[in-house]
Order: C-alpha cells, then structure tokens, then sequence
C-alpha cells in the first residue's frame, strides 16, 4: 500500500489542529485575553516544540508507534488501560467536533434541517474515506489543506483591507493577569497536543518515519501559530474585544463583514462551507486513529466492524454532549481544555518522566557496581 | 441446441473448430473445402490458371472489394506467366517439385513485396479476410500469402473532434496500417515498438499497442499486453470495447484512457512513457493510463508560445469548474443562501422569476436535460439539417420558453454558459464526466445548498483520490502531490526548460534532453557586429 | 451486498427527504430598508420591501418598492407579525439601511440592540441613521428621486457624503454595537432631517445623535460634526474647507483636503489629577477655489492662507470639544485613549469619568500645507 509521504503528513497534522481550533479557542482566548489574544499562539511556538521533542522521546524506542509505547512504558496491562481510554478519548473528540461544528451551523445556516441528517451525512462521508484507505484520506488532505488555507488567506487579508483598527488591539502586552495566561496557554497547548495522534499513523509513514514525523510536527507548529494568531489578530482588530465575547462564533461574525466592493457580500457560507472539508480531514483522522488503536490493542484482524459501531456511537455522544448550545459552550471553555490537556499533555508528561527516571537509573546501578569492584 | 457460444469461456469457438486443419497436397480438394467454408459469401472469388512445361495448376483466391486486382493481374498472374515460362524453358530436363516450386515463386518470380507462406485453412481464410490472396498449387500442401490488400477507405482528413488552431491537422483513420505509418512517421527510432494481436473470435480484429522502448515502464507494456491478451469477445469493432475489457475499475464513471484520433498527441503521450493500442476498424486510439489533471491538456497548448498557452490552461481548469458547479451552485444560491446574492442581481433575478411555476431546481433539471437533448439531437442529425435544428432548439424554444414563462432567464444564462464551458474542455471523456456529475451536484444543492454540494464535492474527489488506473493514481500529481510534476499540469513549461518527462513509476529514462540555459537576448549577434 | 446497497440508497433517500426545505424567490419578500420606532410603549417597525418590476423589455419602471409597518412589544415581535398580513415570507438579509427615530434612541436603544446583534439575517456591517423630526413612515414615503428605492438612496447618500464633503461618517452596526459597550467612548449616529422645496420632499444629513450609555441626549450641529469627524476619523481624504478672503473678507477661498489626520496623546499629570489631551493635526489640501478677484495665490502668502486654515481647524476642533464636553458624553474616545496609554489609571478613574472628562484640557496644534492648485497657477486676474 502506498505510505503517506512527508508533505502529506504536514497537511494532515495542519487539519487535524486547526480548524476545530478555530472554535476552541477563539471564544477562550479572547474572553481571558482580550486584546492580547492573539500573542498566545506566537508565544506557544517554543512550549510547543518542547511538547512536540517530548512526545518524539516517548514513542522513538518503539518505532515512533502509538500503543507500543504505551506497553513499552507503563506495562502491557496499564498500557493497554491507557490505550482504551485514548480510543474512547478520540471518538469523544470526533463527537465534540461534529457538534460543535454543526451546531455553528444550524445557528448560522441550516435552520430546517434535523441536525441529525448532518451527522449521518457526515458519518457517511467519514466512513466511506475510511473504507478507502488512509493514503486517500492523506491524498486528500493535500487538496483540502490548499482550500482552506487559501480561503483563510483570502478572508483574514479582505478583513484586515477592509476594517482593521489598530486601537483595537492596544494596549500590547499590558496588565496581562497571571492566571488569564495560564488558562489562554494550557488551552492553547491541549489543542496543539491533538497532533500527538500522528503517532498512531506511523506504521504508514514513508520513508525514515522518526524524521519525517519530526519535520511535519516543527512545520506545522509554525503553521498553527501563524494560522491562529493572524485570525486572532484580525479578530481583535476588527471587532473589538469588548464585543467577541458575547458574540456565538467571533470567527464567523467576522468573516460576516468582509465583502468584495460591497457588491459581494455574506461570504459566511463560502466559508463555512470550505470550512467543513477541514472538518471532515480532522473527523476522519480522529476516527481512523480510534480504529487502528483498538485493532492493535486487540489484534483484530480488520477495523470494518468497528468502524461501523465507531460511528454510531459518535453520533449518540454527538447528540447527547449537551441540550442547548450555552451548555456547549461550557465544554469548549472547561471540560475539553482539562480532557486535551490530560490526554496529551499530562499523561505523555508522566510518561516521559518516568522514561527519564528509567534510563537514568541503570547508570546509577552501574556505578555502583564499579565501586564495589575497585 | 449447440450452447457453446453462449458461454464465453467456452473452450470451443467457431475458429477452435477449424483450427489447424492443414492444407490437401490436391488443389481441387483444397478449393472444395474453401468453398464449402465460404459458402454464402458472394464476395469470394477464385480463378484458376495453368502455368509452366509441364502445365502446373495453380489457383488464386480473393475476396473482391478488398485486394488490388490490378496487383494481383500485372505483379501476381503476369510474373508467373511470363517468368515461370522463361525459368522452366531453360531447365527442361529436371521436373521440380511442386514444394520447390512454390519457394521459386516466392524467392525468385513474384515480385510483390509481401509474400508468405501458409498450410491451413483458418489462416488462408483470416489472410484473405484481411485483403490478401492466396496462391494455391496442386500438389502442393502449403500455399503463398500475398499483399494485395487495397480498399475504399476514408481519405486522411482533419480531426473533427479535436480541431486546433496550430499544429497537424491529420487524423487517424479506419485502416491500421495507414495509422501505423503516420505514428512511425514521426517516431523514426528502433525503440519505437509496435506489436500486434487479434482479438475477437468472429471479427479477428487487428490490434496494435505502440510505446517506446527505453521510456515506457516494462511493467506496464506488460500489464497492457496480459490484460489484452486475456480479452476473450465475439468482436471488437472499436477502441472502446477494450477501455471497458482491460479496465480494473469496472464500476468506475471515470475515464481510464485517453481517446484521440491525433497521432500527433498519441507520439506525445507515448514520448511521455504512455502506451497506445489502435484497431483496425477505428479511428481512435487509446492512451494509457492517463490521469484526471492531464484532461486539461490541449494539444494547441504544444504548439503556441507557453505563456498563452499557461494562460489557456488555467482557463480550461476554470472552465471546468464552472461547467460542473456553476449550475448547482446557482440553484443552491436561490433556494438557500438569498444573503449571498449581491442585491442588485437579486432585484434583476426576482423581476425575472416572477411567475415561473417551477422552483429553481425543477427549472434548472429541466433546462440541463433540454440541453443534454439537443446536444443529442445535433449529434444524430445529418450535416444538412443538424446546425439550423441546433440554432431553432437553442434560440427559438429557448426564448419561447422564457416568454411562455415557463423558465427564467437568468437560468437560462447560466445554464447555456456552463454548457459553453463544458465544450472548452478538450477532451470529450472528460467532458461527459463533467456531463454526469453536473447533474449530482444540481440535485445535491438542491436538497441542501452549498452544504450538499461540499458534500457531494467531498465524495467525488475521495472516490478519484483512491482510483488507481495501472498503478497510477487517478489524482495524480494534485494526490498524492508531485511538486514537480504539478507545474507540467498547471502551466506548460518551456521547452528550454522541459528536460524531464513526467515521472512514472519504474520509467527507465526520464530526461528528454540535457539542459542547457535559456536562450537570452546577449546570444544574439546583431547586424552592428557583422559590420 | 446488493441488499446492502439497496438499504444504503432507502435509508439517504428517507433520510434526505426530510425537511431541508429552502425558500424559492417568489414565495419571499425582500426587506431593503428598516425603520424602527417607539411609539405608545410599542415597538414600531417600518419596512421598505422590493416589489418586483414587470418583466417586459421596455418597461420603463426600474423597480418600485412597498411600505409595510407592524407593531411589536419587541422588535422581534414586530418583525414577525409582518407574517400576519404578508402573503410571502420577510427576508431581512438585503436591508441596506436601519433607521432609528429620534424618540427610540432617546427612550432606550437597549430596546433594539439586542435583535439587531443577535439575528443571523441582517448583516452587521449596515449603516445606522436617526431620524431627527419625522418618523420612519414619513421617511419611506418619501418619493426617491434618482434610485428606485428611498433606502437604497439613504445608503448611497451616506457614502457619496463620505467621498465629497467628510463631515458625517457612516457609523455601521457593528461598529455602533461595540462602542454602546465598550467602556470609554459612546457612539453617534448621523441624523437624517425631511424637508421640502415645494416640489418634492428632501432628505438631508444634518448633524450627528450623540448617546451617552443607551440613550440619545443631545445632537450635534454641521460645524459641530465636522470637528468630531476630524477627530475621531483616521482616513479623511476629502472635503471643503472656507476661509475668508484675506485682502477681501467679504469672499471666501475654499481648501480642498487631502489628508487630515489627528494624533492624540493623552498627558497624564497623577501628581496633580490633571488630564490634557495634546491633539496634533497634520492636513493637506489643494487650494480649490477663489471667490471675488484679489491675487492671493503667491506663494509669500501661503503661511498666510495656511496659518487661517490651521486657525478653521481648530476652530471645528475646539468647537466640537467644547459641546461634547458640555453634554459631558464622551464619544471622542478619550477614555479608551488613557486605558491605551495606561491601564491602571484607567481603572482608578473611570468610575468617576463622567465628572473628570468635562475637565480635561486640550492643547491643538495644527499643521496645514497646501499643495496643489489644480489647472491655473495665479489668482484669476480681472482686467479692471
């Protein structure tokens, strides 16, 4: 089978990250930051490295794969506890997704349709990319990054051209409460962590796996930064940050006032419509990792079987997140930045130290037994 | 009931049964069974004749209408009369044998240039099906095959599916062998290949595959060859039947080979490690495998400065998607997302709707199935009446439809330009791909917008993406992406600076050339420094 | 596996049947302009929708419009009542123009902000004008003289102003929504006045509304908005500036700008609890126009004409800070300014705002070059 190659790599992790991230941290960022917001994601650029060097040092000794490392570290019955909690993990991440993004939608556009029939219909493209393969989900990922980065060029220069109040954003990096930055950055940092799931793509990475996972993790780092922090500069300075807060999607609203000559206007929909491809890539990635996990946790032989269940219950846990969109919102601030920080920050941190403490304590034994020899 | 023929993997055919049935050492026997054979075929002709001291009794066999009776009179009869008297006058004594005979004939009398020998009847029958006739001796149990084909075919003409402004004109025709010259016309290399077989149990047919040696990968002529090989039909009576026959994706809308009947594009492709199969019997050629970014190439695009032609391309892809999604996206626009649509146009486009009684996509499915008919319609009609029926359908019903009030006329706007734009893709595969699709997108945006349309797009590109056509992805190089072969679909380069070829997987030779740099203006020596 | 195909295609075909419906074009009805009003303790919403034109090619009838009004205790109540009578649905997603009475904005503009943020149908980057004299009816019943549609005409006169003269800039929805919130500056709103020549009816800006918290509770006059346009407007590129006619006082010579821009610096005395604002006015201008003879245009008597130009500038400057202060509602911004310059301070002194800022002392300082003089060099010389 063909393996993904490097450049496709770096275009799957970019819309694994970014374009949930879009509604994830906007609403966070700019709540605890206001103006500053959007100095978070530049700032992000080197804990996120070390959090990136971290997780090459945990999954290095096991041919840079997912659950093996997890064996590997903890032992095969806690590595595979851990691994169980990461599928489930990972299909709740694709339920967050699919909410929250539809339920943008359903208040922006779609008011009639059941909200069901969008899950199904994306269940269904999900679930048929599957069946194909990865390297056609990588394949794709390609021509889908291109979209979308072109149009968030394109909307974030139109709205700068069009209403950029540099007042707006001051004052820079004044009276920034210590607390407000550690939410804004273990938030930040949760979502960058995402792209800890490229390790359970491994196994079909081309080439020298360690040093093209290594590179795509470092370029789309600074794509993430770049991507995020110009929306959130753009959003600051044409909206105001008094104003972001209460508003159900800043991003959206945003893209609302940009317009070619006044004569094209509301290109919300292009937008979102263009939007939901990304979507689409970070679903089906989200759900392709949950599969490939349980079939290595437990040696099964192919994933269809689970694929199909997989989507079901995506869906329930879809519909049952939360009633009303205010209680959505509850989880996009509170619970998914605690769950993402858990997931890939703290535990492969506990991980990591533990590796640490184990390598480095044979050569405290070794030196022990040459004194006893001298 | 003999049920044979109803099962195609039969072992018995119609030739099974007569194969290797060898030739009577008795003329007349010989000529009883051929016209046993060919009993019911007016068209088979055989004359006897005499010839030598002492008189050996020969006889040619022809069909009529596909041999050159002047060959066979002045090349063929005249050189046994006159130069087989003269030979046997000189060695009276010894009598040769007939077998002897027949290799003095071949070597030494006859002087046309293709003679070959053969000792059954399912080859004589196959030789003169194909225009050549057969010279039978009496006690003689082999018989010469000789070139006299020559029948009415359609003169070399200009392409009319794939005109172009610049470059050849010609085209291919019905018969192989004039199609064969015009490919080795332009490709004078001994590693330009051309092998022949003959597929189909009744209609025998001709078929030629062409590459070049040293380019194109040997796994593939391979696979072509097998897969060919393996095709076991009643007949093949065009190029299309073997798309469907070597295909690997059987259920797939997609076009897997290229049709052209310019040979100018096929020695492009085959100088691109691509393989070409022709027929006798059809004009078109396939050329394999081909991917979905290479439809947007023209062959003018070769033939005219690179800067227009870039430019050209990138309308054609523009082209592309407007023919696909324009229609759609226009219906979805009307139902669904009225905040899009700048006021103004609203304000026309409301003032023009006013008292349709379909909604938006009713009227659009209706007005794209009116066009696939008369795009139909104008393909069937004779060249008399097609253009004035296409003219009278397109204007006359479509304004009187309009006025009726039966359709807008903002879709019908839109609807002609995205049909305009379909016409400006070159190739006519491609085309009706876009044909099809058009319609899913409509009903797509129709049942839910710009959403349904994203979904269906989202569909689309991941059954392209996961199509591979003999180890090449469909996509290929937008996916997986090539970022050197994408400028060669996105632009065309120079040919200063067109040194490589468009890699395929196990291409034994990529470079065309050894680059050299560009030409400059400080090259030039002016009429200032002759002086 | 045929089965299953057959199960997939039944189930997206159920599935996909279900209530996606759109709206066709004939079954709605376009709202290009929003009047809103308050009156008797109800919101009433006046509504300019497109009638659509026949469809005959030498119909000289552009287009016309129908004026409907409706009553609501909200004005989401009041935009949904028009279903009572319409026999298509509303869409508000074309309003190119919301209008606020006089009476609403000086009654409680929290009355409508809400709705008007909150729906996902009328776009946020419309301009806002208060109606200073008439109601919204009256407006809309006004017969427009060169576009079809009187809030089409409203929205292009706003913009055409804005190229021409400067004196009003559109204030845009979201632009308004965000200062009624923001702490340190209140917003404005243009106002538009009705009157007639007899002939016909004129609608004409005059002046801006000033709000202080949700409420209207003064206006400003031309020379007035002026001065707060050049203030708070950071692209000036256009409009007139007269001054007397120096050797004659009784004409005028008029300045055409170019470019205006006012930096403000806030200075902040904490020793003293004093705050002046150092406002620096860099301007260019093409001399346009001379009335009455006299050979002003030499070149020794540009830093005359440009002294007197800068002097106008203040004036409008002064003139307009004066009036703001009196009404003691900070639109100018100031107190964003100092939150800029230093927060802390900000937050010691905005609780009492209202009674530092009538306070604050400003310092002006103009700079005026004159640039270009168009197609004639000298003064027009008369022959006497």
């Amino acid at each position: 089978m063909e393996k993904i190659s490097s450049f496709q790599l770096k275009c799957l992790i970019a819309l694994l990250i970014i374009p949930a991230a879009f509604f994830e941290e906007g609403p966070l960022l700019t709540a605890v930051l206001k103006n500053n917001a959007w100095l978070v994601p530049i700032g992000i650029i080197l804990p996120g490295w070390l959090l990136f060097k971290m997780y090459l040092y945990i999954f290095r000794q096991n041919n840079i794969s997912f659950p093996e490392a997890f064996n590997e570290h903890l032992g095969r019955f806690w590595g595979k506890i851990i691994t169980i909690f990461y599928i489930f993990y990972f299909l709740v991440l694709c339920s967050y997704i699919l909410r929250i993004y539809f339920e943008f939608m359903k208040i922006n556009l779609l008011l009639t349709t059941p909200i069901s029939v969008l899950f199904f219909l994306m269940l269904f493209i999900g679930f048929y990319a599957l069946k194909k393969g990865i390297n056609n989900i990588a394949r794709l990922s390609v021509i889908i990054f291109a979209l979308t980065i072109f149009l968030n060029i394109f909307l974030i220069s139109n709205c700068i051209i069009n209403g950029f109040k540099w007042d707006n954003l001051q004052p820079i990096l004044s009276d920034i409460p210590f607390k407000a930055s550690l939410i804004a950055f273990f938030g930040l940092i949760g979502v960058l962590g995402k792209a800890m799931t490229v390790f359970t793509l491994a196994d079909f990475v081309a080439g020298d796996k360690e040093k093209t996972i290594k590179s795509s993790l470092s370029t789309v780092l600074i794509i993430f930064s770049l991507v995020i922090s110009s929306t959130l500069l753009s959003l600051c300075a044409t909206l105001h940050p008094s104003i972001i807060p209460s508003l159900s999607s800043a991003v959206l609203t945003m893209v609302r006032t940009a317009h070619i000559s006044y004569f094209i206007q509301n290109i919300d929909i292009l937008f979102i419509s263009v939007w939901i491809c990304g979507i689409y890539i970070t679903l089906t990635i989200f759900w392709f990792s949950a599969s490939i996990l349980t079939q290595k946790a437990f040696s099964l032989r192919d994933n269809r079987f689970f694929l199909a269940s997989s989507g079901i219950f995506i869906a329930l846990v879809s519909a049952s997140l939360s009633s009303t969109s205010l209680g959505l919102f509850v989880w996009t601030t509170k619970f998914m930045p605690f769950l993402n920080n858990c997931f890939f920050v703290f535990i492969p941190l506990f991980i990591f130290i533990k590796s640490l403490i184990k390598n480095y304590l044979p050569n405290k034994h070794n030196n022990e037994s040459l004194s006893i020899k001298k | 009931m003999d049920h044979s023929y109803n099962n195609k993997f039969s072992p018995e055919t119609v030739a099974d049964k007569h194969k290797s049935v060898l030739l009577s050492p008795e003329l007349k026997k010989n000529q009883e069974v051929l016209t046993q054979r060919l009993a019911g075929c007016f068209d088979f002709m055989q004359r006897e004749f005499s010839f030598g001291s002492p008189p050996v009794k020969a006889s040619i066999i022809f069909f009529e209408g596909l041999v050159d009776k002047r060959q066979i009179e002045n090349s063929l009869i005249k050189s046994i009369f006159i130069n087989c008297n003269i030979f046997f006058r000189k060695e009276q004594n010894s009598e040769p044998s007939h077998a002897d005979l027949l290799d003095t004939l071949k070597n030494k009398v006859l002087t046309l240039a293709e003679v070959k020998t053969v000792d059954n009847y399912e080859d004589i029958i196959l030789q003169i099906s194909s225009g050549d006739t057969v010279l039978l001796l009496d006690n003689c149990a082999s018989g010469l095959v000789i070139g006299t084909r020559s029948w009415a075919a359609r003169a070399i003409s200009m392409s009319e599916n794939e005109t172009t402004v610049f470059g050849p004109k010609e085209s291919f025709t019905e018969t192989l062998i004039s199609n064969t010259a015009m490919l080795r016309r332009r490709l004078k290399s001994s590693s330009f290949k051309m092998e022949r077989l003959t597929i189909g149990r009744i209609s025998q047919t001709s078929v030629c595959f062409c590459y070049i040696e040293n380019i194109a990968p040997p796994a593939l002529v391979a696979n072509v060859k097998e897969r060919l090989s393996q095709i076991d039909i009643d007949a093949i009576l065009d190029t299309g039947y073997l798309e469907e026959l070597i295909t690997e994706e059987p259920y797939s809308i997609f076009s897997q080979a290229m049709h052209t009947e310019r040979p100018d594009r096929v020695c492009g492709n085959l100088l691109e490690g691509k393989v070409g199969i022709m027929i006798d019997g059809s004009p078109m050629v396939l050329v394999l495998p081909v991917t979905f970014p290479q439809f947007a190439n023209a062959p003018d695009d070769y033939y005219i400065n690179y800067i227009p032609a870039t430019l050209l391309r990138f309308l054609r892809i523009a082209a592309f998607a407007v023919s696909l999604l324009m229609t759609a996206v226009f219906v979805s626009l009307l139902t669904y997302h009225h905040e899009m649509i700048p006021t103004p146009l609203l304000l026309t486009i409301i003032s023009a709707r006013q008292g349709v009684p379909f909604p938006a996509f009713v009227e659009a499915l209706l007005l794209e199935t009116t066009f696939e008919l008369l795009r139909e319609a104008g393909l069937r009609l004779p060249n008399a009446i097609g253009p004035a029926v296409s003219i009278v359908g397109a204007l006359i019903i479509g304004e009187a439809a309009v006025q009726a009030g039966l359709v807008s006329t903002p879709m019908v706007v839109v609807i002609a330009f995205s049909g305009i734009a379909s016409f400006v893709i070159p190739n006519y595969n491609a085309g009706i791909i876009t044909r099809i699709m058009r319609f899913v997108f409509l009903i797509a945006a129709g049942l839910l917008g710009l959403f349904g349309i994203m979904i269906t797009f989202i569909l689309l590109i991941t059954r392209m993406a996961s199509v591979s056509f003999f180890g090449i992805p469909y996509l290929s190089p937008v996916a997986p992406f090539n970022n050197k072969q994408i400028f060669d679909i996105l632009t065309r380069r120079p040919w200063f600076s067109n040194t490589l070829r468009p890699w395929q997987e196990g291409m034994k030779n990529q470079k065309r050339y050894e680059p050299k740099p560009a030409p400059s203006s400080k090259d030039k020596k002016g009429a200032s420094n002759e002086s | 596996m045929k089965v299953k195909k057959i199960l997939v295609i039944f189930t997206l075909t159920l599935i996909l049947s279900s209530g996606c419906q759109g709206s066709e074009v004939p079954d709605l009805i376009f709202s290009i302009g929003l009047g809103i009003d308050w009156k008797e303790n109800q919101i009433e919403l006046t509504s300019e929708f497109i009638k659509p034109a026949p469809t005959e090619e030498n119909s000289s009838e552009k287009g016309s419009s129908v004026i409907f009004t409706s009553q609501g205790r909200t004005l989401g109540e009041a935009s949904n009542s028009l279903s009572n009578f319409l026999p298509q649905t509303p869409l508000w997603s074309h309003v190119s123009i919301v209008m606020l009475s006089e009476n609403l904005c000086q009654t409680d503009v929290a009355l409508v902000a809400d709705y008007l943020t909150r729906t996902t149908e009328i776009k946020h980057n419309i301009p806002l004008l208060v109606i200073s004299g008439s109601s919204p009816e009256e407006i809309f019943k006004t017969k427009p003289v060169l576009e079809p549609y009187i809030s089409t005409s409203l929205a292009l006169t706003l913009q055409n102003e804005e190229k021409q003269l400067n004196i009003y800039k559109p204030v845009l929805m979201y632009e308004f929504m965000r200062k009624l919130i923001a702490p340190g500056i209140e917003p404005v709103l243009p106002q538009i006045k009705k009157t007639t020549d007899g002939e016909k009816d004129i609608l004409f800006l005059d002046g801006v509304a000033v709000f202080k918290g949700q409420k209207m509770i003064a206006s400003l006059n031309e020379a007035e908005s002026q001065g707060y346009n050049y203030l708070t407007n950071k692209n000036i590129t256009s409009g007139l500036l007269l001054i007397n006619n120096p050797d004659d006082p009784q004409y005028f010579i008029t300045f055409e700008l170019t470019k205006l821009l006012v930096e403000i610096q806030p200075l902040i005395e904490k020793e003293n609890n004093r705050i002046t604002m150092l406002i620096q006015v860099h301007a260019d201008g093409n001399f346009y126009e001379q009335s009455g003879s006299g050979d002003v245009l030499r070149l020794d008597k540009y830093p005359q004409l440009e002294q007197m130009v800068e002097d106008k500038i203040n004036a409008y400057i002064s003139n307009c800070i004066d009036r703001v202060q009196i009404i003691n509602s900070d639109i100018l911004g100031w107190g964003q300014l100092i939150n800029q310059k230093d927060p802390h301070f900000w937050e010691q002194v905005s609780p009492q705002w209202d009674m530092i800022f009538p306070t604050i002392n400003y310092q002006t300082q103009s700079d005026f070059v004159i640039r270009r003089t168009y197609l004639t060099r000298k003064s027009y010389y008369f022959q006497e």
